[in-house]
């Protein structure tokens, strides 16, 4: 509709009216717009309220001729010569309505008003009719919107199947929209390559035998929840990109009289499901796989252990547990009598405490078990036993429990581990019985062991040490050191002979003399043996053995003695036989004078006189010998050149020498000076020495002649003489030489009293001299007979 | 014509002894104080009997047995050997007699006439000569 600028020239209440009704809604479509009111009074109703409108006012009606664009001019003065003025007076293209045809546009308005109005009442009731269908409208709209805002794709098709609803989840399930959709009967399409009627058709048309046959192949079932509805369940191969698993329940819609309205479809996708509980199954198999591992590990381990759960049985009961108690897991798991290789009456276990997790009240079985809170694992306990039960002679077991709790840390079970201490504890009192033996070794040694430590304390110090030097043991372990047993110059010479070398290598003594202190204060003299103890190379202690000499000298003399008298005791026998040889050569010596008295011939008396003299000489002789050997003698001392005793009795050998064929050759030292030495002892010695070499010459008569006996003298280093006397003889087989100093041996029968070599070596070796010699069958013998240079006065 | 007896010992008072006991018997009575010389005095001697000592130096008793008993112009000449005990010199001569030094008792090269025991017991031993020399 055009646009009407308008302009009014008298502002009356007629101005107000027509103001009024062209700005009200019925005439607002007539775009009718007041540019301007004219009026001679400047006080005219009209003016006013067009300068509170901002209009345009004016009291010359000429200068509204003047507004651009004016196309009407509304005349409201009533006053038809003025309406004529200006019907001359205004622009051509500008339209005059005068008051008449206002008045009758103003009655037009009201007429159109009243219409209006009663319009308005019809309308009324039609809205409120509108009310009631907006309800049912709402209503549907609600259900639309439940249908449609659902989450769950779902849609419905009336009896004529064809489709009224088609939800989003619908479109989004399916790919199908909603405007393709509904009011066709293609619901087939987004499930089926080909045309076929789907579940909800099938219930529309409540076709049993339908019903009956989907059942029956794919398990259709009455819904528990949806009153005549169905439930199946079913892959759809090609919908979605892998196929979808759907859940489908579909449920009839009955009107109030219970006609078949349609049917409506839901569908609940359950690949996520389904690739859910696939996941789930795949990471159950892990976890069975993981269990199967755990198992694996747990079967295969060495160490004995087997696992309870909460309720007290066993889940495992591995191989090595049951080589430890002989009871098979075929037996053992699912049972509760774990306790059963262990215990003879039934009772809980450690496990079954901690998985009650009532360890603390019951702790007191566990006394004398070592129970103790596992450093290693958390909740965990150890302990170690002897089980007298378990094996043939019982086993002795350390034993940890450990609690196995979720991840909310509620206990689940409990897993059991052991290790058979027996042999560890075997060992222990092996290593035991052996220290207490050692220990008795040291107690019960008539040697003294005295040991210290590091820092010179007395750590061992045996009863053999406590009887030497009168302490109990008790006074000194720990107290004492050893400057308060030693005096003081033997602790420097202890210290001396450890660190150097001349009793044993250094850190050793071996038979050292040294002279203790006892508690008495007393002087003991010892023999000590010791070494020195290191640990890697640092010393960490030392072990010294100690005899009592005084002891052992006493023993010593003992033991010399009970040999004499031993040898006096055998040699009876032999010197009863020698002189027997000399009794018969007294008697022949008798028979000679008595038959020269007889013939008074005073020369064979003569004759048989000295037969009987040397007898008596021999008798003398021997009798001399068994005293020397039997007694403890002093040699009494005289400064004599060994040379001037080798000449006596080389004058007096001379004739037996002679008679027998030998030979005497002297190599004397003329060097040589008075040596000590007990003058008729030795001569006594050299004489049995010479003898023998003469009768090792002649015995048997096998040299004829040709024995030679070397005597030389001499002055080895350290020594004051050397006498050595050598024969050419038969010499001496080994069983010989073996047996030359034993008592009454001899080889020279009924001649040799068997008493000449140890009668000699006892007279060397009370000189502190020395007898030694070298001697080959068949090649002669050699004796040396040496003297010390300076006496030592030996013994008391 | 009294017979001569060698006495051939290394003792000079067996000598004496025995050469006593057989001169107040009647006996003649020469001597040797070791093998070597008795053999000289066999030869030259021509004795009708030897008493033989068994240990000697200078030829045992032994050895001039075996040369005696070798030399076919003296070993008809009879031999006592006068020995120590047995039981102390240590060697069975009973029994080395009996076989004779060479161990065969068919050849009996060293077989004396007799021999006694030391000490000497005068009656046995001039019962032995008499025996002998029969």
């Amino acid at each position: 509709m055009k646009k009407h600028n308008v302009a009014i020239i008298g502002a009356g209440p007629g101005c107000l009216a027509i103001m009024d009704m062209i700005s009200r809604d019925q005439l607002r479509q007539l775009q009718m717009h007041i540019v301007g009111i004219a009026d001679i009074n400047l006080q005219a109703p009209g003016l006013r309220q067009a300068q509170a409108l901002n209009i345009f006012t004016t009291s010359n009606y000429k200068d509204l001729f003047s507004i651009p664009d004016l196309d009407l001019i509304i005349e409201l003065t009533g006053d038809p010569d003025f309406s004529q003025a200006i019907q001359h007076e205004k622009p051509v293209h500008v339209h005059l309505m005068d008051h008449i045809v206002a008045r009758l546009f103003w009655d037009f308005s009201r007429l159109e008003d009243e219409k209006l109005y009663a319009e308005k009442e019809v309308e009324e009731q039609s809205q409120e009719l509108e009310a009631s269908e907006e309800e049912a409208r709402r209503q549907k709209r609600t259900a639309e919107g439940i249908i449609y805002g659902s989450p769950t794709p779902m849609f419905v098709i009336d009896k004529d199947h064809k489709i009224i609803y088609w939800n989003k989840a619908c479109e989004k399930l399916t790919g199908f929209s909603r405007e393709k959709m509904i009011g066709t009967n293609r619901q087939w399409e987004p499930f089926y390559r080909h045309k076929r009627p789907l579940l909800a058709d099938v219930i529309v048309d409540n076709d049993s035998e339908q019903i009956k046959k989907i059942t029956e192949k794919m398990g259709l079932h009455r819904s528990p929840v949806v009153e005549e509805g169905y439930e199946v369940e079913y892959f759809v191969p090609h919908l979605g990109e892998e196929g979808t698993h759907l859940y489908i329940n579909a449920a009839p819609i009955k009107d109030d009289a219970g006609n078949m309205q349609g049917a409506i479809i839901t569908y609940q996708d359950f690949s996520e499901r389904v690739k859910m509980t696939q996941h789930l199954k795949a990471s159950e198999e892990e976890t069975r796989r993981q269990k199967k591992t755990v198992e694996g590990i747990i079967y295969g381990s060495p160490i004995p252990m087997f696992v309870l759960d909460k309720n007290h049985k066993i889940t495992y009961w591995n191989r090595a547990v049951e080589r430890l108690t002989g009871f098979r897991s075929e037996e053992m798991i699912g049972t509760d009598r774990q306790w059963e290789p262990f215990y003879p009456h039934k009772r809980p276990i450690l496990a079954d405490f901690i998985i009650n997790d009532d360890l603390e009240p019951n702790k007191k079985l566990y006394k004398g078990m070592h129970l103790r809170k596992s450093p290693m694992v958390e909740g965990a306990y150890e302990a170690e036993h002897f089980f007298p039960h378990l094996g043939e002679k019982g086993t002795h077991l350390y034993f940890n429990t450990a609690p196995i709790k979720d991840d909310s840390g509620n206990i689940q079970g409990a897993v059991i581990t052991y290790q058979d201490f027996s042999e560890r504890v075997k060992m222990t009192q092996e290593i035991e019985r052996r220290e207490i033996f050692v220990q008795n070794l040291i107690q019960n040694s008539i040697d003294g062991i005295i040991a210290t430590e590091a820092k010179g304390k007395i750590v061992i110090f045996n009863r053999g040490a406590a009887e030497i030097l009168g302490y109990a043991p008790e006074e000194i372990l720990g107290q004492m050191s050893y400057p308060e047993i030693l005096s003081e110059e033997t602790g420097t010479a202890i210290r001396d002979a450890f660190y150097g070398d001349q009793h044993g290598p250094p850190g050793k003594i071996i038979n050292m003399e040294a002279q203790f202190l006892n508690k008495a204060k007393e002087t003991i003299p010892l023999r000590l043996s010791g070494t020195l103890l290191y640990e890697v190379e640092k010393e960490v202690g030392s072990v010294v053995f100690i005899q009592d000499l005084r002891e052992i000298r006493k023993l010593q003399k003992e033991k010399e003695q009970a040999e004499r008298m031993a040898a006096i005791g055998r040699t009876v026998a032999g010197v009863a036989h020698y002189i027997k040889n000399i009794l018969n050569g007294l008697q022949g010596g008798a028979y000679v004078i008595n038959s020269a008295m007889g013939k008074k011939d005073f020369e064979l008396v003569k004759k048989g006189w000295g037969m009987v003299e040397k007898n008596i000489d021999q008798i003398s002789s021997i009798v001399t010998d068994m005293l020397i050997y039997s007694s403890e003698r002093k040699p009494s001392y005289d400064l004599v050149n060994p040379n001037e005793v080798v000449a006596e009795v080389l004058e007096l050998m001379w004739e037996r020498a002679k008679l027998s064929g030998v030979v005497f050759v002297r190599k004397l030292d003329p060097e040589l000076t008075q040596v000590a030495m007990d003058k008729t002892a030795i001569h006594n010695c050299l004489l049995n020495l010479i003898g023998n070499a003469i009768d090792a010459c002649t015995l048997g008569g096998i040299m004829d002649g040709k024995g030679v006996v070397t005597v030389e003298t001499d002055k080895p280093p350290g020594w004051g003489v050397r006498f050595r006397i050598t024969d050419n003889g038969i010499g001496m087989d080994e069983d010989a030489q073996k047996k030359l100093f034993t008592d009454f041996f001899t080889t020279k029968g009924y001649k040799g009293s068997g008493l000449g070599l140890p009668v000699t070596k006892k007279i060397v070796e009370e000189h502190g001299g020395e007898l030694i010699f070298s001697s080959e069958v068949g090649q002669g013998t050699s004796f040396s007979l040496m003297l010390p240079e300076k006496v030592s006065f030996q013994g008391e | 014509m009294p017979k001569k007896i060698l006495i051939v010992d290394d003792d000079p008072d067996v000598i004496l002894f025995l050469s006593t006991v057989l001169k107040d018997h009647g006996y003649i009575t020469v001597d040797a104080s070791n093998g070597r010389e008795g053999l000289e005095r066999v030869k030259s001697d021509h004795p009708d009997l030897i008493l033989l000592d068994l240990m000697m130096p200078q030829k045992s008793g032994i050895a001039l047995l075996s040369d005696l008993k070798k030399d076919d112009a003296l070993k008809e000449i009879p031999v006592i050997m006068v020995t120590g005990v047995s039981s102390e010199t240590g060697i069975d001569v009973e029994a080395f007699f009996k076989k004779g030094a060479t161990g065969d008792p068919e050849r009996n090269a060293l077989k004396p006439e007799g021999y006694i025991e030391k000490p000497v017991d005068p009656q046995k031993l001039l019962k032995m000569i008499k025996e002998v020399l029969n």
